[in-house]
């Protein structure tokens, strides 16, 4: 067959990241869906404090109450925009969102066997500081310079031109009408994101397979397990390795467990970074965010938590040192 | 038909094709090879659900509907026109058209692609690549634990079979290899294990009296595997079974030193094809 084996190779993974994430993708375009049609403009931002600050240390925490992956939250960020959600309190939402929910902290405390509480708890607190702290830089950002210049057009046009009338007084087949349209915007939303999802799992595949020309060529992974000792080095090439792998964040930490020749600083980075940047997200990031906007964006993420991870390391070697097993020192004296 | 009918036409079957490719594997019994077992009814329930939300647009592509917001203040409704008009009520809230070749293109022809051209495992190349030959870590699983690991632990919860062998799993012995404590209680241990044959790493095989015993491990998806692999020596005659089968492996752990890093092995061994099992390859380790 024509480059075999890597074009079989690149198909199981190209169909294992598809059948893994798009069930997730029309979650959020399902709910955006509904979203769309029956939620009134602006009753997001209601909800919110009127004070800015306050509003986007909020939007840090909805993933508690609304645990979502980040593949899920794309759709549902682009159509809250849409419907009047600030902003920088839907970027602080999308960020955190994958972070701070129930799913992802007790995934990391069952990975973690030896310091469970530690890391699903730093990794919590690392990813809504991150989150909070891009949410307040944003609140002194226009909205021409985040989002993608259509999706201001049609802010605009939805502010001037469309209300939500109530449920009270449909009847039954307006009803039905606003369900075929939900449904409809739903499956609009999942080609849309679709689309972008594609490419990003396309270039993920193919850095997880064997080139087809030299198979001696080594493996991303041997190259980043060589930087573990690199104060810098490390949280960088773990950052680097979350943003190819593209993993699930409702998951990722039991991969992290395993990089065991990492301290836990670089370790926090992986797992903080890549729910919040990755190949595949940089695509879905397109279908809401400026082009410009996500590369700062992705600039601005990797050199924050890499600094921070370097910085709170005496704190977290602090974990380790506090429960380390006694006979595993035994056999090194 | 127009052209709004006709992209809500492909995108119908985008939306299918992919809903499609999950439930495929499903019904063929192939998802494990793709997924971690938690994501199995997931993918399954997606798979569904991404084929019913297609066929019920597909089924509504002509139907023309209000978009459920108030229109009243472009449209008067109480003078007497013709409501029959030029109205288009059926406009789309994102005010854009989706491109239906981009929808053909990139997700249509991908998915039919992939799924002709997937052998649903990974090449010998590909394992080789992901680690087969490989000891991925310096340390001891359980030297991770915060009780101490002793063979009394390990006799406790470890089952045997009618000969005495313990029943370990590959993982469990892939990573016991590293910390020296818990080598000494594993090392002369009679066990039996399952898992995949492959020939051995010529380099590591001078006397040409081994082969390698392998499973597939995942996290998430087939993306994220590690392939670990042990291996067997065998006093007798190398067997003759074929690459990539399942066996069961009977003989003793065996730990060597290579560039000053500890493998476990399996000494002395026997083996025999099985049948896959059913959690093949979904086991976290």
């Amino acid at each position: 067959m024509f480059l075999d084996p890597w074009l079989p190779d690149f198909s199981f993974l190209f169909l294992s990241i598809l059948v893994e994430g798009a069930p997730f993708i029309l979650l959020g375009t399902i709910i955006s869906g509904f979203i769309d049609v029956y939620l009134p403009s602006g009753a997001i931002d209601r909800l919110l404090p009127r004070n800015r600050g306050l509003a986007v240390l909020m939007s840090g925490l909805l993933g508690i109450i609304f645990p979502v992956c980040e593949c899920a939250v794309v759709p549902v960020i682009r159509r809250l925009v849409k419907k009047g959600l600030p902003p920088a309190c839907a970027i602080t939402y999308m960020l955190a969102a994958p972070i701070v929910n129930p799913v992802t902290f007790l995934s990391t405390y069952s990975a973690f066997k030896k310091i469970p509480l530690e890391m699903a708890g730093s990794r919590l607190l690392f990813g809504y500081v991150i989150a909070v702290l891009v949410g307040l830089i944003l609140l002194r950002v226009g909205v021409g310079r985040i989002l993608k210049p259509r999706l201001v057009g049609e802010l605009k046009e939805v502010a001037s031109s469309h209300d939500h009338l109530s449920d009270d007084g449909d009847n039954l087949v307006e009803k039905k009408n606003r369900l075929i349209m939900a449904l409809r915007a739903a499956m609009r939303d999942f080609v849309d994101v679709g689309i972008y999802f594609v490419i990003g799992i396309t270039i993920v595949a193919i850095v997880n397979t064997p080139p087809p020309v030299d198979q001696q060529t080594i493996p991303l992974r041997d190259y980043i397990d060589g930087t573990a000792e690199s104060t810098w080095g490390a949280p960088a090439a773990l950052m680097g390795l979350s943003f190819l792998l593209s993993l699930c964040s409702t998951s990722d930490a039991f991969i992290a467990a395993t990089l065991d020749t990492f301290t836990i600083g670089p370790r926090l980075a992986f797992l903080v970074f890549g729910p919040m940047m990755d190949v595949k997200l940089l695509f879905l990031y397109g279908t809401i965010l400026s082009r410009k906007f996500i590369l700062i964006l992705a600039a601005g993420l990797f050199i924050g938590i890499g600094t921070l991870s370097v910085l709170l390391e005496p704190i977290f070697e602090g974990f380790e040192r506090n429960k380390a097993p006694p006979f595993s020192q035994t056999a090194q004296e | 038909m127009t052209k709004a009918t006709f992209n809500q036409v492909i995108s119908s079957l985008a939306t299918i094709s992919w809903g499609g490719v999950p439930v495929y594997l499903y019904t063929r019994g192939l998802i494990g090879e793709y997924l971690s077992e938690s994501f199995h009814l997931i993918a399954l329930s997606g798979g569904l659900a991404m084929i019913v939300l297609g066929l019920f647009n597909l089924l509504h592509a002509r139907r023309e509907v209000g978009c459920g917001h108030d229109h009243s203040h472009e449209h008067d409704h109480s003078h007497e026109h013709d409501h029959s008009h030029e109205h288009d009520h059926s406009h789309e809230h994102d005010h854009h058209e989706q491109n239906p070749i981009a929808a053909i293109c990139l997700m249509i022809i991908p998915v039919i692609l992939c799924t002709g051209f997937t052998k649903h495992e990974y090449s010998k190349e590909a394992l080789r690549w992901k680690g087969l030959y490989k000891q991925r870590t310096l340390k001891s699983l359980y030297s991770t634990y915060n009780t101490e690991f002793t063979r009394e632990l390990l006799e406790k919860r470890t089952p045997k079979t009618p000969e005495g062998n313990f029943l370990l799993q590959l993982t469990e012995l892939y990573w016991s290899a590293g910390d020296e404590k818990i080598m000494k209680i594993y090392d002369g241990l009679p066990a039996q294990l399952e898992g995949r044959l492959i020939e051995e790493e010529p380099s590591l095989n001078p006397d040409n009296n081994r082969k390698r015993l392998y499973r597939v491990v995942m996290t998430c998806c087939a993306a994220d595997a590690q392939v670990l692999g042990v291996p067997l020596e065998f006093s007798a005659s190398l067997p003759t079974i074929a690459d990539k089968t399942w066996i069961t492996a009977r003989g003793k752990v065996a730990f060597e030193l290579i560039d000053g890093q500890h493998f476990a092995y399996l000494r002395d061994c026997e083996v025999e094809a099985t049948e896959a099992p059913e959690a093949q390859g979904r086991r976290r380790p």
